[in-house]
């Protein structure tokens, strides 16, 4: 691959089934599959590469759609993210009530500095809204989520929310709080599951493991 | 080229289903992609008779009357009726099938046997049967008659046409019995239908001798009894194992436990009707009735990962949690010999858990080649490039096999979320629905060869027993308990 970066984030896509995770990454990638060509599934699919204040940043996006009943392997996704969006359907009340669980699941499992954007998805069906504007942002406050409402229909704040998102994990490396952050991403690549651990052993995440 | 004749299936509907069940796939061929894979050898025709089923389980009744039409006489002296009564509007549409059919054609001619020629013929000139003929057409006619004895050549169209549509009818259903057998199996209605048909066809004194034998060969596979693998069904194991108490993972030897979980493992993933594949029913907030075999694979995944997880955190005293760990590990590499990838990542995701992986003093212990054993298990499985590990193992492992469903449900969750039904012209996305069936496919190929691994109950029973299984948050306490939190 010829294709140069600054940084590598790791990203995931979490939410309960059906709020529309995968549509907002096809949104996101605008790789929707041609209807004439016979694209398989890349490997390449789910990243992008897109500049944040000056620098080029490659998001790798994790999305575990369909996979989510198998609880303890989707798990393991979160180890070395840098980053989360978050996705509840602002029609459906029952995924706005399971964020908690997905909050609590996103900070103990991957760094408890995973930066984290909340995203009430399928704004476009503003008739059956079941979830405020209003009580949303409030939750997210409460939690120190930022918080956006998008569409995947129309692309409403799709592409915001996965550069809100780098742009507040770039702030916290450029400030030095980068290390509490780790660029897992990169990290975890070369580290594999021990890296990972002697990172957990040793109390923070930081550190480069060879 | 399917996808521009797909979406004619309604008005042409006999027609297209007998162009696309050919069962000389190679002779359609899809540029793209027929020559590139093995297992697509003979892919464009499976392909597209999968979608020719189910156009037919829904115009079932007429296609009886349609095929008895064409091939009886006595009825349709002429042209089959079906082809008959078209709107005008329809021909420009077959005026594009010609299109289609013409260069198979002209391979045909050179390769095969002239009986599928005269399909091909058949149908290019079926549609075009109330324009005004062509050069183009009696080109097409005389090379498909060419390979007939010479009384029977004479321009004699009916006879040709009624060789073909005989042959496809048969063809479509020799493929639908032999490939789809589970249709069969679960409706009663449809296989008495189909006999009957194939029972008039036998009884046609108008029908050459060999469409009789070909029609009462497809009967005997219909009829035949499932001679079975005499395998030990899900139902029975777990029968067998209510109520009785387990014997403890210690009187198990590592491949004891191997082989059984990977018995286990393939009788739950066996199950799974290909239907439930479709249209994300899992993700559903009714999946318990839309596909109630993909719950129960998850739940046995989600059970067996709890399993491994309690018995290691059971162990109060480190060097009994270490040797759990190392055995469960050997367990998962049997496993991989196995080619039971599933019981890998139920393995190794297991120890990824927070409640075992934060165990530092426990994991100091282990000893190195099992922590390069784990390493070398988590990279084979990884979801790393989309399982590409992964995918490579599937690609080059023989069955039997047990894939990670999770991988294909997630391929399949992209495909439908990321992928149109129809064109921006209205038309059936066909690159979607063969992106589809490939992967139901693959699946259905590794569900279809069973493990010869003889059943023994006291580790299923052991496998199975969940009395001292311990949910998620139990088992972080319990992890807590073990090893307290060092003050930070």
């Amino acid at each position: 691959m010829s294709e140069t970066y600054d940084f590598l984030f790791k990203f995931l896509v979490i939410g309960s089934a059906g709020t529309g995770k995968s549509c907002l990454l096809h949104q996101f990638i605008e790789n929707k599959f041609k209807q004439d060509s016979n694209h398989t599934i890349g490997v390449e699919f789910g990243s992008k590469v897109v500049n944040v204040g000056g620098k080029t940043v490659k998001l790798q996006i994790w999305d575990t759609a369909g996979q989510e009943r198998f609880r303890s392997v989707t798990r393991s996704y979160y180890r070395g993210a840098a980053g989360a969006l978050l996705v509840y359907d602002i029609t459906s009340r029952e995924t706005y009530n399971a964020l908690t669980n997905w909050l609590t699941d996103a900070r103990t499992l991957a760094s408890p500095n995973i930066v984290i954007i909340l995203c009430g998805n399928k704004k476009d069906l503003d008739a059956d809204r079941e979830v405020t504007f209003l009580e949303a942002s409030r939750f997210a406050q409460e939690n120190e989520l930022m918080f956006l409402e998008t569409s995947a229909l129309t692309g409403e704040n799709v592409e915001e929310a996965f550069l809100k998102c780098a742009r507040t994990i770039l702030n916290k490396i450029e400030s030095g709080k980068g290390r509490d952050l780790g660029l897992l991403g990169f990290f975890w690549g070369f580290g594999g599951f021990w890296g990972g651990l002697g990172g957990v052993l040793d109390g923070f995440w930081g550190s480069p493991v060879p | 080229m399917y996808s521009s004749m797909a979406p004619f299936s309604k008005t042409t509907l006999d027609i297209n289903k007998l162009y696309v069940s050919s069962n000389y796939p190679n002779k359609i061929p899809d540029e793209g992609e027929a020559a590139s894979e093995k297992q697509e050898e003979s892919l464009p025709s499976k392909q597209s008779s999968d979608v020719s089923v189910r156009e037919e389980s829904d115009t079932d009744p007429n296609q009886s009357d349609e095929a008895e039409a064409e091939t009886s006489p006595t009825k349709s002296p002429t042209t089959p009726k079906s082809i008959k009564c078209k709107n005008s509007s329809d021909f420009s549409l077959f005026s594009y099938n010609n299109g289609v059919v013409m260069p198979s054609c002209r391979e045909l001619d050179s390769t095969r046997s002239a009986l599928s020629a005269a399909s091909a013929f058949a149908i290019a000139t079926a549609g075009a049967n109330e324009g005004t003929p062509t050069k183009e057409k009696y080109r097409r006619m005389s090379l498909a008659s060419a390979g007939f004895p010479t009384d029977q050549r004479n321009g004699d169209k009916e006879f040709v046409i009624r060789r073909a549509a005989t042959n496809r009818v048969l063809n479509v259903l020799r493929h639908w019995v032999s490939k789809h057998s589970q249709d069969f199996e679960t409706n009663e209605e449809l296989k008495f239908r189909v006999i009957s048909f194939l029972e008039e066809v036998i009884h046609d004194p108008e029908l050459l001798t060999q469409e009789r034998k070909a029609a009462a060969n497809i009967i005997r596979t219909l009829t035949q009894e499932d001679p079975g693998d005499n395998q030990i069904t899900l139902e029975e194991v777990v029968q067998m194992a209510e109520g009785v108490k387990a014997e403890p993972f210690e009187n198990h030897s590592a491949l004891e436990i191997a082989e059984q979980l990977t018995l286990l493992d393939h009788l739950v993933f066996k199950k799974i009707p290909y239907e439930e594949f479709f249209g994300q029913g899992w993700m559903k907030l009714e999946k318990n009735e839309r596909t109630p075999y993909i719950m129960k694979n998850t739940k046995h995944f989600n059970d067996v990962s709890n399993l491994i997880a309690s018995e290691i955190l059971r162990n109060e005293e480190i060097n009994a949690r270490v040797s759990s760990i190392e055995k469960w590990v050997a367990v998962a590499d049997i496993c991989r010999c196995l080619h039971n990838y599933n019981a890998v990542l139920e393995i190794t995701s297991s120890l990824n858990r927070s409640a075992i992986f934060r165990l530092k003093k426990t994991w100091l212990k282990v000893s190195k080649q099992t922590k390069a054993l784990i390493d070398k298990l988590q990279k084979l499985v990884s979801s790393e490039g989309r399982f590409k590990n992964l995918r490579e193992a599937l690609k080059n492992c023989d069955p039997p096999c047990v894939p990670y469903l999770g991988m294909y449900l997630t391929d399949l969750a992209f495909i439908e979320e990321g992928t149109p039904n129809y064109t921006e012209d209205g038309l059936v996305n066909f690159s979607k629905m063969r992106m589809i069936s490939h992967i139901i496919r693959e699946i259905r190929q590794f569900q279809q060869t069973s493990y010869k691994i003889e059943h023994q109950p006291k580790v299923t029973q052991y496998l199975l027993d969940q009395t001292f299984v311990m949910d998620e948050e139990t088992l972080y306490e319990a992890s807590l308990r073990i090893e307290p939190k060092l003050p930070s």
